[in-house]
């Protein structure tokens, strides 16, 4: 159906000519779903935009060809291209904010394909684009075809996105990263969607990501790209059970794994980072980064060959990549200290929003407090409130036992040397015009930081001569190290980390959690870790907080989070992380319609599947208590909790059921 | 929306307010004495001062500005001291002027330098680009009177195709006066063009990169569709804003250009009264202007909100 093949691209930037693709061969057959996995700068976006014939303006396509459904892309008139494409491929991407057209309602978007490409009159349109919104789980359509895109949440605004793509029934479609920015539920769902439409509505599919968790579950084949090659390729099962090439192995091996504990074990990871396009390398692409690297690798390019059936990969040494990372390395368990942190009735409002609301929290000296919730649940509040960026409405904090000031500018010095914030963008954080040695040495003069910059420079692996770059010719991990390194630069007691690795690569992310791990065992600082992601936070923390609509609504130790009895809230985020079992379904919530708190009851109860009645719309939940300080806020007992998550299984195909109404009747 | 206006709206008294205070004490402050401008150097100093105290400037100040401000309020503008005409038909029939003038450059720059704003954003980089800008830069850095001065000798002297004043001969039609307009019009257009050619043309570049463009174009819908639906309605809106911005400028503040073309319009008038400490018709102008600059500021936020769903619907929040 789609046959890429020899494909290069090469981009034009300021004069000189930069391959970002290499000879790029795959096919998408009938009903196949092509997962396009690699790091950011490996040429997986030039790859899906140019299966769209939608290079940007300095990009040439120098050799190759990309036929879809028997018509080769590039030969096609211009004229002719716009309404062939509209039919043959759709393609979704990354951000639903800036991927609609602000000025006009969703209905006249999504009409607009029906008019133009499908010939259709207006009202014709209109209804057909209601037909799509249905199908694509907006439902009433009559109520969100009149809508503008920014009145939708992000995920109703992906799912308007993808709904356009495949209005008109395209043969291919090609997603780009589209659940990236999307809470874990609602990527779960879109994800659904996606697996949802395939035969109805398009036949094959491209997947473009950098999450191997996302493959999984949707693609039945992938293609690893590495410095705008595929390296390896082979059916989804087989090559992440097994990968073939060290590249593949690397990405898979830097995930933090269920049993892994940033405590107790290193990650592997990838060192480096991928060759900028029109690097001039000898021999294999990866050799620099690869663990395997040998005289043999740096002499020729090696070539893709067959290994198993139906699996290729570019290495000369084949199947050897299990053997290639070292395991994972043990780290001393550090002890967890007295009270550092303490939060008491934190409550903060919004106009009409309450963002946090009554929220107490500990968080004692060398423990990660990890803090958890979809946006919108408040943890960046908290996040600013301990900082002392945002002011509390009520409710204290102390440090130490004494009461803090929630200014910090009425901070005492050493508290605000102790008390540090990295955020998720360096870019916004880090001063471009400043080189990052003068970054460092600013705080560390206004902290009176023990350590030279040369040293806290060294403590988060940072090269010398980094210190002589300005941020913006820095890589995003190497920022959020200087972010780090100057979060640590009075050497801190407690850091407060507001996603810091999301918008990382895995094997950057990888090294990141290391460095943060590390820190904490040779300063016994401590950690309070917002975070989407689950298994990261399972990763790093000793104890989990989860909040809802500004409400803490379980607290506990990892592993007793984990393994459960656990809130119907917590459960539903841990069911939706990315798996690595291909085909396992999940467990999806209603995507949340009202961002209001209700007035009484549980703060969860429109979304809760295991809602007694009208206990739960009345009642505040009473705090059920279980062992080590495990505390969660439910109408239902410990208990009841945990035969609802037995009963409460994901089921096959989409969503999932509760599976009978026994339990609510006999509760209570 | 309408909450947002009213707000808006609401302010308009605070500001006239704080603009007349300064206005009328900057007026106290043009050097010179009333009676003195109109008696002329030969008059004794008692006759100044009788002069004065008959027009009322012996009274304090408090007591003069509250007798000038209610007249401006409820219309009684006065009789000028120095030309002995009634104020406000004087001042009335110059805004007619002046609004002749703007609309005529207005009708002229905003299609001109709209189209091939949008057009050098359309062709970035190309020669078409580089030639729209550079000419746009130069006539923004080119003065008004530099401009007019040269049109007035190409056109006006030496070939002869317009006339070198702005006013026709009273009793003309419409299209006489128009005639008797471009010259003067066209001034204003180099000034605005520049400008706003310039901020159309980032906006279409802006917008062309914008991903929703990408959507757009990839979802299969003629060019000219993916331009008139998706990227013109986004491109332009602040061109809209610095049009409405320019408006006040438009009919307010051609002083140079009145006086070069002799044309009786606001802004003559303007220097007139500064010139001969005709201070009450002054006051009375300035605070004509105020009102245009700030309705026409209101009237391009209003456009800008109307424009923008998401404006739209915040400020009706």
């Amino acid at each position: 159906m789609l046959a890429v093949s020899g494909l290069s691209v090469t981009y034009d930037t300021r004069g000189e000519r930069r391959r970002v693709l290499e000879q790029v061969t795959f096919q998408v057959g009938q009903g196949d779903a092509v997962g396009i996995v690699g790091e950011s700068g490996c040429g997986k976006s030039t790859l899906g935009l140019a299966i769209m014939r939608a290079l940007p303006k300095n990009g040439h396509v120098d050799a190759g060809s990309v036929v879809v459904g028997g018509t080769e892309l590039y030969s096609l008139p211009t004229n002719l291209l716009r309404a062939w494409r509209g039919r043959a491929l759709g393609m979704v991407t990354q951000d639903p904010t800036s991927a609609l057209t602000p000025s006009l309602t969703i209905g006249q978007q999504v009409a607009e394909v029906y008019r133009y490409v499908n010939g259709q009159s207006k009202r014709e349109a209109m209804s057909s684009a209601g037909d799509v919104l249905a199908a694509v789980g907006l439902a009433p359509p009559r109520s969100y075809l009149g809508r503008y895109p920014h009145e939708l949440s992000g995920g109703q605004r992906q799912r308007v996105a993808i709904g356009m793509a495949v209005a008109a029934k395209p043969s291919l479609l090609v997603l780009d990263e589209p659940t990236t920015g999307l809470d874990a539920t609602v990527e779960a769902e879109v994800i659904d969607l996606v697996n949802s439409l395939r035969g109805e509505f398009v036949n094959g599919l491209i997947f473009i990501t950098h999450n191997l968790g996302l493959v999984s579950r949707s693609c039945n084949r992938l293609e690893v790209v590495y410095a705008g090659r595929v390296v390896e390729e082979g059916p989804t099962g087989e090559l992440l059970g097994g990968p073939a090439h060290p590249y593949t192995a690397a990405l898979l091996a830097c995930l933090p794994r269920p049993g892994a504990r940033a405590q107790a074990v290193r990650l592997p990871y990838v060192p480096g980072s991928p060759p900028v396009p029109g690097e001039v390398l000898a021999g294999c692409k990866f050799a620099p980064r690869c663990p395997l690297r040998g005289e043999e690798c740096t002499a020729n390019e090696p070539l893709l060959v067959t290994f198993g059936t139906g699996r290729n990969v570019r290495c000369v040494h084949p199947g050897r990549a299990g053997t290639a990372l070292a395991p994972p390395s043990s780290r001393q368990k550090g002890g967890r200290g007295d009270v550092l942190l303490e939060l008491r009735g934190i409550t903060k409002r919004f106009r009409s929003v309450l963002a946090c609301d009554a929220v107490d929290l500990i968080v004692r000296s060398g423990e990660t407090v990890g803090l958890v919730g979809e946006s919108g649940s408040g943890k960046t509040t908290v996040a600013r409130i301990v900082a002392g960026l945002t002011t509390a409405d009520s409710g204290s904090l102390y440090w130490r036992g004494e009461l803090l000031a929630p200014d910090i500018a009425k901070r005492p010095r050493a508290v605000v040397r102790a008390l540090q914030l990295v955020l998720q963008h360096p870019d916004t954080t880090l001063n471009p015009r400043h080189r990052a040695r003068s970054i460092l040495a600013r705080t560390r003069r206004r902290l009176a930081g023990p350590r030279r910059v040369e040293e806290l420079a060294a403590s988060v692996r940072l090269e010398p001569h980094h210190l002589d770059s300005l941020p913006g010719e820095l890589s995003g991990g190497l920022k959020q190290r200087v972010a780090i390194a100057r979060a640590f630069a009075g050497q801190p007691e407690l850091v407060v980390c507001d996603e810091p690795v999301s918008s990382l690569d895995v094997s950057v992310q990888a090294a990141i959690l290391n460095l943060l791990a590390d820190l904490q065992s040779s300063d016994q600082t401590a950690f309070l870790f917002i975070s989407h992601d689950l298994a990261v936070v399972r990763f790093l923390s000793h104890r989990v907080v989860v909040m809802y609509l500004g409400q803490v609504v379980e607290v506990g130790e990892t592993d007793d989070i984990f393994a459960g009895p656990r809130h119907p809230y917590t459960d539903a985020l841990i069911s939706a992380m990315p798996s690595m079992e291909p085909g396992q379904a999940r467990a999806v919530l209603g995507e949340r319609a009202v961002t209001a708190v209700p007035e009484q009851g549980c703060v969860f109860q429109a979304r809760c599947p295991h809602k007694l009645g009208t206990v739960c719309e009345q009642d505040p939940p009473p705090m059920r208590a279980g062992d080590n300080g495990h505390t969660v806020r439910c109408h239902l007992s410990l208990e009841q909790l945990a035969e609802a998550q037995r009963l409460y299984q994901p089921v096959s195909g989409r969503g999932c059921t509760v599976p009978s109404t026994s339990m609510s009747t006999r509760s209570l | 929306m309408k909450q947002y206006l009213a707000q808006r709206v609401g302010l308009v008294p605070v500001t006239l307010f704080v603009v007349s205070l300064l206005t009328f004490v900057l007026a106290q402050l043009v050097p010179g004495d009333v009676g003195r401008t109109i008696l002329g150097p030969y008059a004794t100093n008692a006759q100044v001062h009788a002069l004065d105290r008959r027009l009322g400037y012996d009274l304090p100040v408090l007591q003069r500005y509250w007798h000038w401000a209610t007249g401006f309020v409820s219309g009684n503008w006065g009789v000028s001291p120095v030309l002995q005409v009634p104020i406000r038909p004087l001042v009335m029939d110059r805004l007619g002027n002046s609004l002749l003038l703007a609309a005529t450059a207005f009708v002229i720059v905003v299609p001109i330098s709209v189209t091939l704003g949008v057009v050098a954003g359309l062709r970035e980089g190309s020669r078409t680009d580089r030639a729209i800008s550079l000419v746009g830069l130069s006539l923004l850095g080119l003065p008004e009177f530099v401009g007019a001065t040269v049109l007035i000798v190409i056109f006006g002297v030496m070939l002869a195709w317009f006339p070198v004043t702005a006013q026709a001969p009273p009793g003309s039609g419409l299209l006489t006066r128009l005639h008797y307009l471009v010259l003067p019009a066209i001034p204003l257009v180099f000034v605005l063009f520049g400008y706003i050619s310039h901020i159309a043309r980032s906006g279409t570049i802006e917008t062309s990169n914008a991903p929703y463009l990408r959507t757009a174009t990839l979802k299969g819908i003629p060019r000219r569709a993916v331009l008139t639906r998706h990227l013109l309605p986004n491109a332009l809106l602040p061109t809209v804003t610095v049009i409405g911005f320019q408006v006040g400028y438009l009919i307010a503040g051609l002083t140079v250009i009145e006086e070069l073309f002799n044309y009786p319009g606001l802004g003559q008038l303007l220097i007139s009264s500064a010139t001969n400490h005709d201070l009450p018709t002054l006051a009375d102008i300035t605070m004509l202007v105020a009102i245009i600059f700030l309705v026409a500021n209101i009237l391009a936020d209003a456009s800008y909100a109307l424009l923008n769903p998401r404006i739209r619907a915040r400020r009706a929040q």
